[in-house]
């Protein structure tokens, strides 16, 4: 049986494995995130704009998030069944699923709030741009902001960026502390 | 249609699965209906990305109000429902906490009092296997000893107990679900810090672990993918008939029974109820009192860490933590406030999630989120303030005119911490940072307010006009009708409803099993 021969998300279930099915030239393909990045694959559900826009965000918030495949990840997971989720923003009453919803409305107002503040889009920002805007994302006084809280926004990204970077078994090795897991999702997840 | 079954057990969490064992081993045919996914422990990965799947992520519930009670994240889906991500804290709730309104003339009275709960507490704690120490744990109420020693206690819990024994408090070991020696067949946790992904040992009592098992093995049927919209009844409205529900493949099923039991979590059952009116389906079933979705309590919990010159290795243990303090239980504790408050102490915490390291301090970003990953990683502590919220008949579970894909309105919430329940959490948050600095910690925080449990909306009394169950969680105006789990508490304390939702449910399974000849016909 191959994984075209059945259902997709049961396919993922199915196996136990941590990795999760990507589209790898029309193929379902399990990766991790990291090895999606890697490949280059092809973005399901954002534009490839707002995932370069994501990633220059998330990779901002946390260094080595975007290598780590933070907007493969989100993308994956916006793609599927919302109570399957694997993203933290399923958890807040203010996000309402499709959850796709949050992150393009998020993504386009960092977009345009920064060319209105800084005349360029966020990811070619200055350092000391980049921190000025984000400052003012978590205090939530964006000007020209339309979209989901500015604050709400940054943190599902960053914790988007904290999954992919420390929620893995490299992350934890990263960090010298033991996974120590009952069951290890394949793949280092 | 399926063949009739003697009880239909709607949910398959903390309070189902006790009906479901209960009544199976009485000899009941006995059907559960899960609403989500069925699942296994082989389904539980030590990840908290994917512990995700355990908790609810559809948009089932409106919340709205000046606080959420932060239904997804308090809630679940799938077979063991919420309890499966629990963190298996189980003290009890005290003797004044059932009498407030007599005592203290406060709140709400329960329709008994302590002494009436405590045989299914001991019965409960015997069959799940609580650890903790009865006599260092001096607030708690009468009851029979833990069948378990204490679990362990490292560097973390440690280094907190320095800071209460600083400010005159005292600590105990935590009563927690979790064993600390081999019981019943279940192995002794390993302390690796992963119950809120939920534990697949089987060493936290989870609904996979003790009360299904022993309903399966007894001939109950378990049937996931099926959601229930409405209990039917007969024509004057007063004998539940069975249920409607949507299978997999989402066409209509009914599903006939002598006794119906809704257990499917405190916003789902009022929820239910509101839906299955029939003539009068404004007010809903079971609602004679006007009483169904009222009262919904939360508790204000608030997270407090600190940065500790020492190594805590706070990523080991347990999640629900090493040790506990309930000297803030007499209801007047805190000057200008009434109600109670405690602290689990040194909770297990992982590096990502919404109570890991990360989220402790959300406005740290880019290198400096690093640095503070890094050092925090071994050297942060954690514990968790719970404060008791008072019963406001305002606050509630009502239908939104939103639907899901069945056609049934989605549930709304309507939420406000009591000015108590505020003054009770600005307490714990100055003691917590107090307590943490005395303790030796060099930086010292707490989080915002959070909502930890979700109880009331179909709650007891003697009253039929006062509320919504009888002391068996039977509803007054369907006689065959009873509601499991913490929807039918009139007052929160400040402790965790699972192991209390565990007593009440099997003091009505009893009741049913004992009284069966009445309730069936």
């Amino acid at each position: 049986m191959t994984p075209d021969d059945i259902n997709r998300r049961k396919f993922v279930r199915n196996t136990g494995l941590g990795a999760l099915l990507f589209n790898v030239a029309g193929i379902p393909t399990l990766l991790t995130p990291r090895a999606a990045y890697s490949k280059g694959v092809t973005l399901q559900t954002l534009s490839a704009e707002e995932g370069l826009q994501l990633a220059n965000f998330a990779d901002h918030l946390l260094p080595g998030a975007a290598a780590a495949g933070v907007t493969q990840f989100v993308d994956q997971q916006l793609d599927i069944d919302p109570q399957e989720c694997l993203l933290m923003c399923k958890y807040f009453p203010d996000i309402k699923a499709p959850f796709l919803n949050f992150y393009r409305n998020g993504i386009g107002a960092l977009s345009n709030a920064s060319s209105e503040k800084f005349g360029k889009p966020f990811g070619e920002l200055t350092l000391e741009q980049k921190n000025v805007f984000t400052d003012s994302l978590w205090r939530g006084d964006v000007s020209g902001w339309s979209g989901p809280p500015p604050p709400l926004f940054y943190m599902m990204v960053r914790s988007d960026a904290v999954d992919v970077v420390y929620g893995t078994k490299e992350g934890f090795d990263e960090l010298n502390i033991p996974y120590m897991a009952h069951i290890m999702p394949e793949e280092k997840w | 249609m399926a063949d009739k079954v003697d009880v239909v057990v709607v949910g398959s969490g903390a309070s189902g699965s006790v009906f479901a064992a209960t009544l199976a081993e009485a000899g009941r045919s006995v059907l559960v209906l899960e609403g989500g996914k069925s699942r296994t422990l082989d389904d539980l990965y030590s990840s908290q990305i994917w512990a995700r799947r355990l908790k609810t992520g559809a948009a089932m519930v409106e919340e709205t109000g000046k606080h959420p009670v932060w239904y997804n994240f308090n809630s679940g889906h799938g077979t063991g429902g919420a309890a499966m991500h629990h963190y298996g804290v189980w003290p009890r709730y005290h003797p004044e906490d059932m009498q407030s309104k007599t005592l203290f003339g406060r709140a709400l009275d329960w329709p008994f009092d302590y002494d009436v709960l405590r045989p299914f507490y001991d019965q409960v704690q015997a069959d799940v296997g609580i650890s903790g120490d009865a006599e260092a744990e001096i607030w708690r109420p009468p009851g029979a000893p833990y069948p378990l020693p204490p679990i362990l206690v490292n560097q973390h819990g440690e280094a907190f107990a320095k800071g209460f024994e600083a400010m005159g408090l005292h600590t105990s070991p935590i009563p927690i679900a979790v064993l600390s020696r081999p019981y019943k067949g279940r192995p002794a946790c390993i302390w690796d810090g992963w119950c809120d992904a939920g534990c697949p040992t089987g060493a936290l009592a989870n609904p996979l672990a003790v009360y299904l098992p022993r309903a399966t093995a007894a001939g109950a049927i378990m049937q996931s993918e099926s959601t229930v919209t409405r209990v039917l009844t007969n024509k004057r409205g007063d004998r539940a008939t069975g249920v409607e529900y949507f299978d997999a493949q989402g066409n209509r099923q009914v599903q006939e029974a002598d006794a119906v039991v809704l257990a499917a979590f405190t916003v789902e059952n009022p929820r239910i109820l509101l839906n299955s009116g029939s003539g009068s389906a404004d007010s809903g079933l079971a609602n004679s009192s006007g009483l169904v979705g009222k009262y919904l309590l939360s508790h204000a919990a608030i997270m407090v860490y600190g940065m500790f010159p020492q190594e805590t290795n706070s990523f080991f243990g347990a999640t629900g933590g090493q040790l506990f303090n309930q000297d803030g239980y007499p209801k007047y504790s805190d000057p200008g406030a009434y109600g109670s408050r405690q602290w689990e102490i040194g909770l297990a915490t992982k590096p990502n999630d919404l109570l890991g390291i990360a989220m402790s301090r959300p406005d740290i970003y880019g290198e400096a989120l690093h640095k503070f990953m890094r050092d925090a990683a071994r050297h942060i502590g954690a514990m968790v303030g719970v404060c008791e919220d008072q019963p406001n008949v305002d606050n509630r579970v009502e239908l939104s005119s939103e639907k899901d894909r069945y056609g049934m309105p989605l549930a709304r919430t309507v939420y406000e911490y009591s000015a108590d329940a505020m003054k009770l959490w600005d307490a714990s948050a100055k003691e917590g940072v107090a307590i943490t600095k005395a303790a030796g910690a060099t930086d010292a925080w707490h989080g915002p307010l959070g909502g930890q449990h979700i109880m009331g909306g179909t709650i007891m009394g003697r009253d039929p006009k006062q509320s919504v169950v009888d002391r068996y969680s039977r509803t007054h105006d369907v006689e065959n009708l009873f509601i499991g789990g913490g929807g039918v508490f009139p007052t929160s304390s400040c402790v965790n409803s699972t192991f209390t939702l565990h007593a009440t449910s099997l003091m009505s399974a009893q009741h049913i099993r004992d009284q069966w000849s009445e309730i069936s016909t």
